[in-house]
C-alpha cells in the first residue's frame, strides 16, 4: 500500500502571497520566528482536463515569507509524483524575481522506503537581511482528483495570514470535510458564482504555529487543521466520471487493480506444500504459513504510481524473497489459499491515520494485510510484523478499521483491540543474601511486541556477538552481574513466549556500613528517566505499544538479620496508566513487587503534568533501599 | 554493515571518493556493457571462487568473506580531436568481487542491496565520466546458482550530471552465498585526478582469501607499500609494459577490537597511489619526493598578496600594543605577532551566514596558507621561523608516508627558546602542539636531492599525564530541602591537550573576539565597522541578533558537557561561565564554572540515606567480556590525569559512614586510581585520582591498563552512609 508521508502530505499546501508589505507582528510564541510566512494563498480549481485525465486539479499559491530577525535561509520544497506535475514556480528576493535560483529536481528517498516515484523539487531560498521579503510563487496540477486528498493549513514556517480558496464547478461533486478546526480561527466562507458555475469555498487562518516533528506524536491528520477533500464524481459533457462517491467505489478500484494481478497457484499451491509438510492442524498450517512469509520474505517498501496500489504477483515475491506490504498480504493470502483457507486481502489505515472508511478517500489507508476467516472468526496476519505472533497485533493496527475483500463486495471490520496483558514483560528473582552479594535463580519473559521489539533487535545482531549482547542486555551493562547457566526459549519461535532463565551473581548488590546492610530490590527500573520534559514537548506523546512490566523480586533475609523497616509502597492508578510498588516479609522472605500497566498509549499534553508527578514518585521510589540489621 | 555502507566499503576499497562522473546514460549501451562486465568477471579463473567450504574455524561466524578480489587496472592513449589538437585520455578501471557466505539474518540486511552511481560526470572543466556495473548471484546450499537480475535496479536519482540506483538482491536467504562485483569504469581526458587506495586486510567479517591484481599503464605513476606485516606486493611487467602488481592474504580472521584502537597501525595493509604521468614504479615513497613537494607547495604559496592584505592591520596592532614594539625582545614580537596575525585571520571576520554559534568555533584556514602566511608576517616583523612537519599519531608510520596528505605541517619559531604554532584551530597559541602529531618523529621541511635521506631522528615533545589534566572542584550539597536533590557547584580547569574538545563545544565566539580585541587594543570592533560600511551596515542587526542568539545557546552546551561527564542529565543548569577560555600561551588552561542540580546519586533507606558518591566523581569506561581480552597495541589519545575534588556539605543532624572503602590506591607502570575519604567538620571530603601514564600501550600491559579501568568501575559504585542522628 503506498504509505502516506505527512512531511511530503504538509508540503502540498504550499501557498502564496497577497500582501506586497511585510508584516511586523510577532510569529506565535515559543517558536523559532526568524522566517516566517507573512501571508499566503492557496487556490485549487477543479478543472475539465482531457481524455486520460478529465478532471484535474490545479494549484496557484503565492507565499511571501518575512525575515524578522537576521540573514538566513530555509529550504524550499515542492512534491510531486507520477500523478501531478509542478508547471512553474517563480521566487522573488527582497522584491525582485531571482532567476539564478536552480531548483534541483531529484527522486525523494527516506530512510524506510526503498524506492518511490514521489520527487522533490527544491532550492535554498534566500533572505539577505533582517526585514527583507521574499516570495515564492508556485502552479501545480494534480491529474487525478482522488490523488488530490488533504489541503493543510500548517507550513513548515509560522504563518500569519493564509487563505485557502477551493474552486468547485457545479459540475464536480466534492465533499470538503473540516478537520482539527477547533481551537483554530479558521473563518469560513462560501461563495456561489453561477455566472461562472462554480462554488467558492474559502478559509482564512491567522497566527499558525509551524510544523513540529517530535518522535512517538500522533500522525498529523489528527493534530493540525486541513481539509479533507473527497472526490466524488464528476457530470462531464462526455458523461459521468466516477471517483469515490462511496466506499464501494474506493473499493471496486482497488479490486480492479487486485484483480490485475496474475497470481500463480501452481507455484502457490506447491510451496504452501512444503511449507506446511508433516502439519496436521488447520492453525498449525496457518501459523507455519505466516511464520515462513515473516522470517524468509524481507520488507521493502515499494512506492511507485499505480504499483504504489497494486500487489506484485505472489510468485514474484516468492522468487525475489522481498516484498511490501501488498507483495507481502498477497502471498500470504495465496499461500492459505493455496491450503484450501479463505483467505483474503485487506486495506487498512494504521494508527497514524485519523479517518476511517466512512470518508472514502486515498488518504484513509496506508496498509495491506491478510483476514483468514476460519470457523466464523476473522484472524488478521500481518507479515510486515517480521517477529509477532499469530493471532497478537501490532499496536499499529489494533482497533482501526479494516476493508476486506469480498468478492464484488466488501466487509468492513475492525482489527481486535488487546488489553496491555499480549505485550507482558514479567521478571522473577528468587536471590539470598550473602554479605553484599545476591545470589539465585532470575527468570524473564516477554510477551507480544515487547517480545517482537527484541526479537528484532537479537536479529540484527551478528550471531557471532549475539551471546554478549544477550548477557550485556541481562546485566544492563552491569560489571558486578556475573549470569551463568542461561537457558532460553523463543528466539527462534514468533509464537511462543521469548523468556530467559539463568543464574545471577550479583556483587556489590548489598551496601554494608557496620551492622547493617542496605538493599534495592529493583535492577532494571523501568520507566524511571520516563518524565517529559513539558519545555520543549508540543505534542501529545504516544508509547510504541501498550504493556505491563511486572517484577518480583523475593529475597531470603540471612539468619542473624532482620528487616528493620519497610519502605512505603506505591499506587498510582490512572485512567491511561498505573504503577504500583510493594513491600512485605514472609518469614524470611522479603517479597518486592511491581506492576507497571500502560494500559493506553495515548499521552496526551494536558496529561503531561500528571505523569511527571507519577514518574516522580516512581523514581522515588526507585531511590528507596531496605535495611537489614541484625538481630 | 548497511547496504549503503557496504557499497561505501567496496567503493572505498577502490577508491572511488571523489566528485566524479559521466554524462547522458545510453541505456542500451550501459546494458551490452554490463554484460560484457558481467560476462568478464564471472569468467575469471581464480580457484578462490570455486572454494564453497567454509573453514570450521569461522563456522560461527555471521558471515565469512570466502574470496574478496580487487582489480585495479590503468591504460592510457594519445589522440587528436576534430580541432587536430592532441589528447590523452585516462582509463582507469576498477573491480572488487566478493563471495560471501550469509548466516544470519544480520548479514543477509547487510548484503541485500547495493546502492551505486551507474553514472557520474567528472565534476568542473574535466571531461570525463565514471560508470558503474553490478551483478550478483546466489550460490544455494545445493550448489544451483541463480544470476540476480539486474534490470530490477530501481533509479534514486536521475539527473544530468549523475545516475544514482538501487538494486535489492532478490532470493537472498540466510545459508546462501552471495557472489557480486561492483566495477567502476573511469574515462578522462589530459588529466587523472590522483587514485590513492588503502586496501585493509582486515574486516568485521573473516576473510578466506583476499587478492588485489593491478595493471598500470606506462602512462601512469605506481607507488606502493606493504605496512603492519602486510605481505610484499610482487611486482612485474606484461608484454605491454604495464606495471602488474599482486599481493593476497590468506584466513584473515575479523578485525580485532575497535576500542582504543588504530586500524592503519594495526591491521596488515597495502596502499597504493595511482597518479597521472608516467615514470617508474614506486616502492615505499621515499620520504624525499614528499619533502620536496611540501616544499614546492610551500615555494608556490602567493604569500606576499597574502600578508599584503593585512599589513597594515598587523602593524596598526602591534603599534596599538606597544609603540615601540620593533625594540621588544624577538620572542615578545614574535609572539605579538602570531596573536595579531591568529586575529586577523580567524576571529576578525563576518562570513555570509553570520555564523557566530558553535560552528564558527570550527572554522578551518589551510595549514599551508596559514602557516606559510605566518611565517612571511614574522619575517616582515624580523623574526626567523621554520617549518617542520610530522606524521600524524594515528596515520600511516614514517615507514608508510605515501603523500604530502600523510604529514602535518607546524612552524617552528625560532627565537631564543623556539616553540612551535600549529593551526589547529582557531584557539590554537603560541606553544602549542596538538595531540595528533606529538611524540611523532619531525624534521625540518626542506627540498632534497636524489640520494638525501631525510633526517627524522628529532621528535615532537609528548606531554605527559600531569600536563594534561582535568580538574574538578565540586561543591555538592543538598538542594533546600529536598535530600534526594544534589546541588553542585563545579569548577573545571582543563590543562593541555584536555581543551581542545571542550573549546570547540563551550567557548562563545563574541567572548572570545572581545577578549582578543581588547588584548590587542584594537579599537574598531566588527559591529564597528559593519554600522560604518554602507554596503554593510543594515547586516549589523543581523550580526547582533546571532551573537544574541550564539550567547543563549551556551546553555545547551553546558548542559550537553555536563551531561557528557556525569552520563546523567543535570536536572537543571542554574549558571556557567567561562573563566578563561585558554586563548593565550601565558594562560593556557580552559577554566569554567558550572551550577547545577542533579537526582539520583542519593537513595533513602528508612531515615538514612545513601550517597552514591563514586558516581558524583566518576564515569568509568564500561568493557564488554570480549573487550578485556586483548592481543593489538592501545592507542589513546594522549596521557592524562584526572584530579576530581569533591566537598559534600553534610547536613545537620546526619553523621557520615562508609568512608574506609574510599581510601584506596591501585598503582601500575600504566597508570594509577589513587581515592581518599575524610570528613572535616560538617564535609565530606573526596579525592580522587586517576591517571593514564602514557598515549600507547602494548597490547601485553592491556591486564595493567585494566586494572586501571576496573579501580574506576569499582570506585564508581562507591557509597557513604548519611545517618540520622
Amino acid at each position: 500500500m503506498r504509505r502516506t508521508l505527512p512531511a511530503l502530505s504538509l508540503a502540498l499546501t504550499l501557498s502564496f502571497a497577497v500582501s506586497k508589505a511585510p508584516l511586523a507582528s510577532p510569529a506565535p510564541s515559543g517558536e523559532d520566528s526568524n522566517i516566517v510566512i507573512s501571508s499566503k494563498t492557496d487556490r485549487y480549481s477543479f478543472e475539465e482536463g482531457e481524455k486520460d485525465h478529465p478532471v484535474i486539479v490545479r494549484q496557484e499559491s503565492k507565499t511571501q515569507y518575512y525575515c524578522s530577525e537576521l540573514r538566513s535561509s530555509i529550504a524550499w520544497v515542492e512534491t510531486y509524483d507520477n500523478q501531478s506535475r509542478i508547471d512553474g514556480v517563480k521566487v522573488y528576493v527582497n522584491g525582485s524575481r531571482d532567476k539564478s535560483i536552480q531548483p534541483k529536481d531529484e527522486y525523494y528517498s527516506s530512510g524506510d522506503i526503498f524506492y518511490s516515484d514521489a520527487r522533490v523539487y527544491y532550492f535554498s531560498l534566500p533572505f539577505v537581511k533582517k526585514g527583507t521579503s521574499d516570495e515564492v510563487d508556485l502552479e501545480k496540477t494534480t491529474l487525478d482528483p482522488r490523488y488530490f486528498t488533504t489541503v493543510y493549513f500548517t507550513e513548515e514556517q509560522p504563518i500569519r495570514q493564509k487563505t485557502v480558496e477551493i474552486v468547485v464547478p457545479k459540475w464536480m461533486h466534492v465533499d470538503i470535510k473540516e478537520m482539527n478546526f477547533a481551537g483554530n480561527r479558521i473563518i469560513k466562507a462560501h461563495q456561489s458564482d453561477d455566472k461562472k458555475g462554480v462554488d467558492i469555498y474559502t478559509y482564512t487562518i491567522s497566527n499558525l504555529a509551524a510544523f513540529i516533528k517530535e518522535r512517538n506524536s500522533p500522525g498529523p491528520t489528527y493534530i493540525y487543521p486541513h481539509l479533507l477533500i473527497l472526490s466524488k464524481y464528476a457530470e462531464l459533457k462526455t458523461g459521468r466520471q466516477q471517483y469515490f462517491n462511496e466506499l464501494k467505489d474506493q473499493y471496486a478500484w482497488y479490486r480492479s487493480l487486485v484483480l490485475q494481478v496474475n497470481n500463480d497457484a501452481a507455484v502457490m499451491k506447491a510451496k504452501a506444500a512444503e511449507i506446511t509438510k508433516g502439519i496436521t492442524g488447520d492453525l498449525d498450517k496457518v501459523k507455519a504459513v505466516y511464520q515462513w512469509v515473516q522470517e524468509n520474505i524481507r520488507y521493502i517498501a515499494f512506492e511507485n504510481g499505480m504499483a504504489g496500489f497494486r500487489p506484485e504477483k505472489a510468485q514474484d515475491v516468492l522468487s525475489k524473497k522481498y516484498g511490501d506490504c501488498k507483495g507481502m498480504a498477497n502471498l500470504t493470502k495465496n499461500l492459505l489459499t493455496a491450503l484450501g483457507f479463505d483467505a483474503r486481502l485487506c486495506w487498512i489505515g494504521t494508527d497514524h491515520i485519523a479517518y476511517d472508511y466512512s470518508t472514502p478517500s486515498m488518504a484513509v489507508d496506508n496498509h495491506m494485510i491478510c483476514a483468514l476467516n476460519y470457523k466464523g472468526k476473522i484472524y488478521f496476519l500481518d507479515a510486515t510484523e517480521s517477529y509477532i505472533g499469530f493471532g497478537q497485533y501490532a499496536q499499529r493496527i489494533q482497533g482501526r478499521q479494516v476493508l476486506i475483500e469480498n468478492g464484488d463486495s466488501y466487509l468492513l471490520q475492525r482489527v481486535p483491540v488487546t488489553g496491555c496483558e499480549q505485550n507482558e514483560v514479567h521478571s522473577k528473582y528468587d536471590l539470598q543474601l550473602n554479605g553484599s552479594t545476591l545470589s539465585g535463580q532470575v527468570s524473564h519473559v516477554w510477551k507480544g511486541e515487547n517480545k517482537e521489539d527484541l526479537l528484532f533487535q537479537a536479529n540484527a545482531i551478528h550471531k557471532n556477538k549475539l551471546q554478549e549482547s544477550i548477557l550485556e542486555f541481562l546485566s544492563r551493562g552491569n560489571s558486578n552481574y556475573v549470569i551463568s547457566g542461561v537457558k532460553q526459549d523463543g528466539l527462534e519461535n514468533r509464537n511462543t513466549d521469548l523468556s530467559f532463565q539463568y543464574k545471577l551473581v550479583y556483587n556489590n548488590a548489598a551496601t554494608v556500613f557496620d551492622n547493617d546492610v542496605y538493599l534495592d530490590p529493583d535492577f532494571r527500573k523501568e520507566f524511571g528517566e520516563a518524565d517529559i520534559d513539558t519545555a520543549s514537548r508540543h505534542k501529545d506523546y504516544l508509547f510504541d505499544c501498550k504493556g505491563d512490566w511486572i517484577t518480583e523480586t523475593n529475597i531470603m533475609v540471612p539468619a542473624g538479620y532482620k528487616v528493620q523497616e519497610l519502605p512505603t509502597g506505591l499506587d498510582v492508578q490512572r485512567k491511561g496508566y498505573s504503577f504500583s510498588i510493594s513491600y512485605k516479609m514472609e518469614g524470611s522472605t522479603l517479597k518486592y513487587r511491581k506492576t507497571i500497566f500502560i494500559k493506553d498509549v495515548h499521552l496526551p499534553r494536558s496529561g503531561f503534568a500528571q505523569w511527571n508527578t507519577d514518574i516522580a514518585q516512581l523514581k522515588k521510589s526507585y531511590l528507596q533501599q531496605i535495611t537489614l540489621t541484625h538481630k | 554493515m548497511n547496504r549503503s555502507l557496504r557499497i561505501c566499503l567496496l567503493l572505498a576499497l577502490v577508491g572511488v571518493f571523489r566528485m566524479t562522473a559521466s554524462g547522458q546514460a545510453d541505456l542500451t549501451k550501459y546494458k551490452e556493457r554490463s554484460a560484457a562486465v558481467r560476462s568478464e568477471v564471472w569468467g575469471w579463473k581464480d580457484p578462490a571462487f570455486a572454494n564453497k567450504t567454509v573453514p570450521a574455524r569461522f563456522s560461527g561466524e555471521s558471515c565469512v568473506i570466502m574470496a574478496r578480489k580487487a582489480l585495479i587496472e590503468a591504460d592510457s592513449k594519445r589522440r587528436m580531436d576534430w580541432a587536430l589538437a592532441s589528447h590523452r585520455n585516462y582509463y582507469y578501471n576498477s573491480t572488487v568481487r566478493e563471495m560471501v557466505k550469509i548466516n544470519d539474518k544480520a548479514s543477509l540486511e547487510e548484503f541485500s542491496q547495493l546502492s551505486y552511481h551507474q553514472f557520474k560526470k567528472l565534476n568542473g572543466w574535466m571531461s570525463g565520466t565514471t560508470t558503474t556495473f553490478v551483478g550478483a548471484r546466489i550460490i544455494k546450499p545445493d550448489g544451483s546458482i541463480k544470476e540476480v537480475n539486474t534490470d530490477e535496479t530501481v533509479t534514486l536519482n536521475d539527473t544530468k550530471t549523475s545516475r544514482q540506483s538501487k538494486l535489492a538482491i532478490s532470493d537472498l536467504q540466510v545459508g546462501d552465498m552471495l557472489d557480486y562485483y561492483v566495477r567502476t569504469e573511469e574515462y578522462s581526458q589530459d588529466y587523472k585526478e590522483p587514485e590513492r587506495l588503502i586496501f585493509y586486510f582486515g574486516d568485521d567479517h573473516p576473510i578466506v582469501d583476499f587478492s588485489l591484481h593491478c595493471e598500470i599503464g606506462s602512462k601512469y605513476t605506481v607507488q606502493y607499500t606493504s605496512m603492519n606485516k602486510a605481505p610484499e606486493a610482487k611486482q612485474s611487467t606484461n608484454d605491454d609494459k604495464d606495471v602488474i602488481l599482486d599481493i593476497g592474504m590468506k584466513d584473515i580472521p575479523s578485525a580485532p577490537t575497535g576500542f582504543w584502537m588504530s586500524s592503519i597501525r594495526e591491521l596488515p595493509a597495502f596502499r597504493l597511489n595511482v597518479l597521472g604521468g608516467g615514470s617508474k614504479p614506486v616502492k615505499d615513497v621515499p620520504l624525499t619526493d614528499v619533502f620536496n613537494t611540501m616544499t614546492y607547495y610551500l615555494v608556490n604559496l602567493d604569500v606576499q598578496t597574502q600578508f599584503q592584505m593585512i599589513r597594515q592591520q598587523m602593524v596598526d596592532i602591534m603599534r596599538a600594543t606597544d609603540r615601540d614594539y620593533r625594540k621588544l625582545p624577538e620572542d615578545s614580537v614574535a609572539r605579538l605577532a602570531i596573536y595579531a596575525y591568529r586575529f586577523l585571520r580567524y576571529y576578525n571576520k563576518v562570513d555570509n551566514d553570520l555564523e557566530v554559534g558553535e560552528d564558527r568555533n570550527s572554522m578551518d584556514i589551510n595549514d599551508y596558507y596559514y602557516l606559510g602566511t605566518l611565517q612571511y608576517t614574522l619575517k616582515h616583523f624580523g623574526v626567523k621561523s621554520t617549518f617542520v612537519t610530522a606524521p600524524y599519531k594515528h596515520g600511516p608510520d614514517i615507514q608508510h608516508i605515501m603523500g604530502v596528505g600523510d604529514m602535518s605541517l607546524l612552524l617552528r619559531v625560532d627565537v631564543d627558546k623556539p616553540f612551535y604554532v600549529s593551526n589547529l584551530n582557531m584557539f590554537s597559541c603560541p606553544n602549542y602542539i596538538p595531540a595528533a602529531v606529538e611524540g611523532q618523529p619531525c624534521a625540518e621541511v626542506r627540498s632534497f636531492k636524489k640520494g638525501d635521506i631525510v633526517g627524522m631522528n628529532a621528535k615532537m615533545p609528548l606531554s605527559t599525564a600531569e600536563e594534561n589534566q582535568q580538574q574538578e572542584n565540586l561543591q555538592v550539597k543538598l538542594n533546600g530541602a529536598d535530600m534526594q536533590l544534589l546541588h553542585v557547584n563545579r569548577h573545571t580547569v582543563l590543562k593541555g591537550k584536555l581543551k581542545e574538545a571542550e573549546q570547540l563545544r563551550l567557548l562563545n565566539f563574541e567572548d572570545c573576539y572581545e577578549s582578543e580585541r581588547s588584548a590587542l587594543h584594537v579599537e574598531k570592533s566588527i559591529m564597528d565597522d559593519l554600522k560604518k560600511a554602507r554596503r554593510s551596515k543594515n547586516v549589523s542587526e543581523d550580526y547582533a541578533t546571532a551573537l544574541k542568539k550564539a550567547r543563549e545557546s551556551l546553555k545547551d552546551r553546558f548542559k550537553e558537557e555536563i551531561s557528557s561527564e556525569f552520563e546523567k542529565d543535570p536536572k537543571d543548569v542554574l549558571a556557567w561561565k567561562v573563566e578563561n577560555p585558554g586563548l593565550r600561551s601565558a594562560s593556557p588552561d580552559l577554566v569554567y564554572s558550572t551550577e547545577f542540580t542533579v537526582d539520583g546519586l542519593m537513595q533513602r533507606a528508612g531515615n538514612n540515606f545513601i550517597l552514591n558518591i563514586g558516581k558524583v566523581v566518576n564515569s568509568p569506561l564500561k568493557l564488554t567480556p570480549s573487550q578485556r581480552t586483548r592481543n593489538v597495541d592501545i592507542y589513546m589519545p594522549y596521557a592524562r590525569t584526572l584530579d576530581c575534588s569533591v566537598s559534600f556539605l553534610i547536613p545537620e543532624g546526619y553523621t557520615v559512614q562508609g568512608m574506609d572503602k574510599l581510601n584506596k590506591t591501585t598503582q601500575n607502570g600504566c597508570g594509577s586510581v589513587v581515592t581518599s575519604a575524610q570528613v572535616q567538620g560538617n564535609q565530606l571530603i573526596v579525592h580522587f585520582r586517576r591517571q593514564y601514564k602514557h598515549d600507547q600501550e602494548p597490547a601485553g600491559n592491556w591486564p595493567q591498563l585494566l586494572a586501571i579501568l576496573d579501580a574506576c568501575t569499582d570506585f564508581a559504585d562507591q557509597k557513604v552512609l548519611l545517618k540520622k542522628g
